[in-house]
C-alpha cells in the first residue's frame, strides 16, 4: 500500500507528465500550423525531374532592388541599423575592429571582398563600416538563396540592402547592377567565395569581384572575418553570442594586365594575410606574407575529421573578452 | 492553348506536397521520397463552334445509316433517349450536352413535321430526376415543351405495361425494353462520354432495360471478369451489352447514336488550384487552398454538402459522334482515351486514392459508404488499361471521411442493406445467391423506385458488385480518415492518417513497397504496361 506520501508524489508526477503531454501536443498543432504557413508562404518547389517553364522570374536575379535605394527606405534602414542592428552586433557579436584607418587612404568608393562563414557576416561587417560608407553601401547576395521568395527579397533589399548576384553562372545583368551602382558611388559588400564555409576552411576566391575592381577601377579592400562561424554556423538555427573580429587591409588594386582569376588569387591571399595577423603581431603576418608563407585560408586535406580537427573553429575560444580591473 | 499530356512523376526530396481529396474537403500531404503520382493530362481544347459541330455530325453519320434527317419523316414515331444525372461529373454548366444536341435533333423533326416525339431519361434502375434536374440538364425551352404534354417521361424498369420483352440472345439473356422505345421508328439515343465505360450498346441495352435483362450483366461474374469496365475488348460487362444491342437490331430495334465528349475541365475558377500541378500553385492558389479548406473545416455538414453541390463543372464539348452504334463508339472511345489516356510503367504495390465528394450515384444527395466503397474500388481501381495500376495481391489506400450517413430519399435501400446485409457478410458471391432476390421483389423499394426519388431495391448490390474483382484481386483495402465503424462495416482497415496506412499495409506488402499515388481531378485511364 502506497503511504499518502508516495500517493501525493504519484499524483504530482502524473500531473507533470500531463501537462508535459499537454504541451507536446500544443507543440505539434503549432508546427503543423506553421507546416502550413510556410505552405502558404513558400513557393513550391518543382520536383527534379520536372524542367522548370522558361518563364522570366521577378525573383531571383531579376529581382528589382531600386525601391530599397529611394530616399524614404534609406531614412527607414538607417533608423532600422542604427538604433537596432548596431546594439544587436555589439551584443551578440562583440566585435573588434581592425585596421579601419586603412579606409582613409582613399576616396570611397570600395569594394569590401571578405571571407564568409555565417549569415551574421554581412550584418556585421555593415555595421562595423564607418557612418558615411555604410550608408552608402549595398551588399550582394546569392540570388538564389535571398531572393527566391518575394518575403525573403524584400527583407534583404530593406533591411540590408542587399542586390541580387547570380553565383552559380555568369549573369550579365547581376554584374552589370553591380557594375552600375560602383560607377555610381555605392560601396559594395561582397563574398567572393559565393557561399558560407561548411567546414570552417575557406573556399577559392570566385573572379566576380576582381572583374569589377578591374572594369571599374574602384580598388578592393580585403575583409577578415573572425569567429563568426562559431557563433551561427552554415545549418544551425541556435544564434550564440561571443566575441568576434573584423580585420580590414588596405585597399588594393589590379596590375597592369592582371586578369580576374590571378586578382582573384591575390585578394584570397591577402585575405588569409589578415587572418594570419589575427593571434600574430602585423609585421609578422607581412614578413609571411613577403616570404610566402601566410597560411592559406584553404586546405587540402581530404580527411573529413582532420579538416574538422584542424579548423580554426576547433582551436579557437568563443568566449567574449572580459575586461577586468587589474589587481591590485 | 495546347494541353500538356498526363505523365508519372517520381517524387523525390524537391516535390511539394501534394492535393488529395478527402470527400467534401481536401487535404495536401507529403509523398514518399520515390513513390509515383499519375498526373492526369490537362483539359483539351474544346470545339469552337459546337452547334455546327453538332448538326454536321447529324448529317455525317459514321456506319452503315443515312443522315438524321433523311430518316426522319411525318408519321413516324420519334424516341429521343437520353442520360440520366450520372453523367457528367460534376453535373455542367449549362448549356448541358444533351440540351445542345436534343435541339438539333428536335429542328430537324419540326423541318420533316415529326409529330409524335417523346424523350426518356434513360434511368435504367437509377433514382427518378428531379424537375430542376430535366431542367437543367434539357433546358427550358425543352422541358416546357415536353413534360407539362406527358411527353417527358423517366424509364419505368419495373412497369410491367412499358415493357417489352422481346427474347433471348445466344447466352440466355433475357431482352427486356422499354415498350416505347422499342414500338418507336426510331430511337435517339444522346449520351455523354465522360470515361470509356459509358454508350455504345449499353446506352439502350442497360439504360433503358429492366431489371429482368440488367441481372445478366450487372451480376459478380461479369463484374470479376471485366478488366477494366474501360478497356471494352476485355470487359464482360461489355461484351453482355453488345449481344444485347445487336439483339435488339436483329429484332428491327433502330438506334441513331450520337455521342459526346467532353474535356477534363472539372471545376469552375474558384477551384482552379485543385487541377494544377502543386509545383505550380501561385501564392493565388495557394490561399486559395487554405482559406477554402479552412472555411470547409469550419462548415456545418449539411451546408458542406449544399456547397458541393451546387458547383457545376466547366466541361466543353471535345467530339459529337453521330450514326450507327458501333462506329459511333469506336470513335468515341478514342477520343475519350485521347483525352484520358496517361502510360504508366509498371504496377506496384500500393495505390493511393483520394475519394472526392460525388460519385454517379449521389449527384444532389449524400455519399454513403457503400458508394464510398464503389467510387474507389469499382471505379477508380478499375481506371486502368492493360494491368491494375497495383499489384496481385497489393493494397488500396483511399482517403475518404466515409460518414456513415445516408439519404433516406435517394438511398432507402443502401441503408437496409448496410444494415442487414454486410453485418452478415462482405463476400460478394454470397450477397448475390442468398440476399439479392429479396431485395430486387421488395414491394416497398420498388414503390419508391417508381414514385420517389429512389434507387432500385437491388441497387446498392449492383455497387458492391462493381467492387467484386477488386476485392477478389487485392490484399487489403484501408481508408484513411474515414468514419471507424463505417469502414470496419465494409470489411475494410482503418488509418488515422497516410502514414499510418502505409505502417499497415507493411503486413501485406512488406516494408519496403512501391507506391503509385492517382492524382485526381482530373480523371484519366492509365494504360499500364
Amino acid at each position: 500500500m502506497p503511504t499518502s506520501k508516495t500517493y501525493k508524489i504519484e499524483t504530482y508526477e502524473s500531473k507533470a507528465n500531463s501537462i508535459k503531454f499537454a504541451i507536446r501536443i500544443l507543440r505539434q498543432k503549432f508546427k503543423n500550423k506553421a507546416k502550413l504557413s510556410g505552405f502558404i508562404l513558400d513557393r513550391p518547389t518543382y520536383p527534379v525531374s520536372i524542367v522548370q517553364p522558361d518563364v522570366e522570374s521577378k525573383l531571383g536575379v531579376n529581382y528589382d532592388t531600386s525601391w530599397s535605394r529611394k530616399p524614404l527606405v534609406r531614412a527607414v534602414r538607417s533608423i532600422v541599423r542604427e538604433s537596432v542592428a548596431r546594439p544587436f552586433f555589439a551584443a551578440v557579436a562583440a566585435p573588434q575592429v581592425i585596421g579601419l584607418e586603412s579606409l582613409t587612404l582613399n576616396n570611397p568608393p570600395y569594394i569590401f571582398t571578405a571571407n564568409h562563414a555565417s549569415h551574421l557576416d554581412t550584418g556585421l561587417l555593415l555595421t562595423t563600416l564607418p557612418y558615411e560608407i555604410r550608408r552608402n553601401t549595398v551588399a550582394a547576395a546569392a540570388a538564389d538563396y535571398f531572393f527566391d521568395t518575394r518575403f525573403k527579397a524584400i527583407l534583404a533589399a530593406g533591411i540590408l540592402n542587399a542586390i541580387p548576384l547570380e553565383r552559380t553562372k555568369v549573369n550579365r545583368s547581376s554584374a552589370k547592377l553591380a557594375q552600375d551602382l560602383v560607377e555610381m558611388g555605392w560601396n559594395l559588400v561582397i563574398f567572393p567565395e559565393g557561399g558560407r564555409t561548411p567546414d570552417g576552411w575557406g573556399q577559392p576566391f570566385k573572379g566576380g569581384a576582381a572583374y569589377l575592381s578591374i572594369r571599374t577601377g574602384v580598388p578592393i579592400v580585403p575583409v577578415y572575418i573572425h569567429n563568426t562561424r562559431a557563433l551561427l554556423k552554415k545549418g544551425s538555427k541556435k544564434l550564440t553570442t561571443g566575441a568576434t573580429k573584423v580585420v580590414f587591409g588596405n585597399p588594393i588594386y589590379a596590375d597592369e594586365k592582371e586578369d580576374a582569376r590571378k586578382y582573384a588569387v591575390r585578394i584570397e591571399n591577402e585575405v588569409a594575410s589578415l587572418k594570419n595577423e589575427i593571434g600574430k603581431d602585423y609585421y609578422s603576418s607581412i614578413l609571411n606574407k613577403h616570404s610566402a608563407t601566410t597560411p592559406l585560408l584553404q586546405s587540402d586535406i581530404k580527411s573529413k575529421w582532420l579538416r574538422s580537427w584542424l579548423s580554426e573553429e576547433a582551436n579557437s575560444s568563443n568566449k567574449k573578452e572580459v575586461l577586468k580591473w587589474p589587481k591590485l | 492553348m495546347k494541353s500538356r499530356p498526363g505523365f508519372v512523376l517520381e517524387v523525390d526530396k524537391s516535390t511539394p506536397p501534394i492535393l488529395v481529396w478527402h470527400g467534401e474537403g481536401f487535404k495536401v500531404q507529403k509523398m514518399p521520397v520515390d513513390s509515383r503520382i499519375i498526373y492526369p493530362k490537362e483539359p483539351i481544347s474544346a470545339l469552337e463552334d459546337p452547334d455546327t459541330a453538332v448538326r454536321q455530325a447529324l448529317e455525317n453519320p459514321l456506319g452503315d445509316t443515312k443522315p438524321l434527317s433523311e430518316l426522319l419523316f411525318p408519321s413516324m414515331k420519334l424516341t429521343i433517349a437520353f442520360d440520366d444525372v450520372s453523367l457528367p461529373l460534376p453535373p455542367m454548366e449549362a448549356p448541358d450536352n444533351r440540351q445542345r444536341v436534343i435541339e438539333a435533333v428536335l429542328n430537324l423533326a419540326a423541318e420533316k413535321h415529326v409529330e409524335d416525339v417523346v424523350l426518356i431519361a434513360a434511368l435504367a434502375l437509377h433514382r427518378r430526376m428531379t424537375d430542376a434536374e430535366l431542367k437543367h440538364c434539357l433546358g427550358e425551352r425543352i422541358y416546357n415543351s415536353f413534360a407539362p404534354n406527358g411527353l417527358l417521361l423517366q424509364h419505368d424498369a419495373e412497369d410491367p405495361d412499358n415493357l417489352t420483352y422481346l427474347g433471348k440472345t445466344e447466352k440466355g439473356e433475357d431482352v427486356e425494353i422499354n415498350k416505347r422505345a422499342a414500338e418507336s421508328d426510331l430511337i435517339v439515343y444522346i449520351n455523354i462520354n465522360l470515361v470509356a465505360m459509358d454508350g455504345g450498346h449499353k446506352s439502350v441495352a442497360t439504360g433503358l432495360s429492366s431489371y429482368r435483362s440488367i441481372r445478366h450483366h450487372h451480376n459478380v461474374a461479369t463484374m470479376q471478369h471485366s478488366r477494366s469496365f474501360m478497356d471494352q475488348s476485355n470487359s464482360e460487362l461489355h461484351s453482355s451489352n453488345w449481344r444485347i444491342g445487336r439483339f435488339l437490331a436483329n429484332e428491327g430495334v433502330k438506334v441513331f447514336q450520337i455521342e459526346t465528349t467532353l474535356n477534363t475541365d472539372t471545376f469552375p475558377k474558384q477551384f482552379s488550384f485543385l487541377q494544377k500541378r502543386e509545383w505550380e500553385w501561385t501564392f493565388k492558389d495557394r490561399l486559395s487552398f487554405s482559406s477554402v479548406s479552412k472555411a470547409l473545416e469550419l462548415t456545418p455538414g449539411n451546408l458542406k454538402t449544399s456547397i458541393f453541390n451546387s458547383i457545376k463543372a466547366p466541361h466543353r464539348l471535345t467530339s459529337v459522334q453521330a450514326g450507327e452504334v458501333e462506329a459511333v463508339h469506336r470513335v468515341t472511345t478514342e477520343n475519350v482515351y485521347h483525352q484520358q489516356i496517361v502510360q504508366v510503367d509498371g504496377q506496384s504495390d500500393i495505390l493511393s486514392l483520394g475519394l472526392p465528394y460525388i460519385s454517379p450515384y449521389n449527384v444532389n444527395s449524400i455519399m454513403n459508404p457503400i458508394l464510398v466503397a464503389c467510387l474507389g474500388l469499382g471505379y477508380f481501381f478499375n481506371l486502368y488499361k492493360g494491368k491494375p495500376i497495383v499489384k496481385k495481391g497489393g493494397v488500396v489506400i483511399m482517403s475518404h471521411p466515409t460518414p456513415l450517413a445516408f439519404h433516406p430519399v435517394h438511398h432507402p435501400s443502401y441503408i437496409d442493406f448496410f444494415d442487414q446485409v454486410l453485418s452478415e457478410t462482405t463476400d460478394p458471391m454470397e450477397i448475390q445467391t442468398n440476399y439479392e432476390e429479396k431485395f430486387a421483389t421488395d414491394p416497398w423499394y420498388r414503390h419508391l423506385y417508381r414514385t420517389s426519388n429512389a434507387y432500385h431495391g437491388v441497387h446498392p448490390f449492383y455497387m458492391w458488385y462493381w467492387c467484386a474483382h477488386a476485392l477478389d484481386y487485392l490484399g487489403r483495402v484501408i481508408i484513411v480518415g474515414g468514419n471507424h465503424q463505417a469502414v470496419k462495416r465494409l470489411g475494410f482497415a482503418s488509418a488515422t492518417t497516410f502514414n499510418d496506412a502505409l505502417e499497415i499495409a507493411q503486413d501485406v506488402v512488406g516494408s519496403s513497397p512501391s507506391i503509385t499515388h492517382f492524382h485526381v481531378p482530373p480523371i484519366a485511364i492509365a494504360e499500364v504496361s
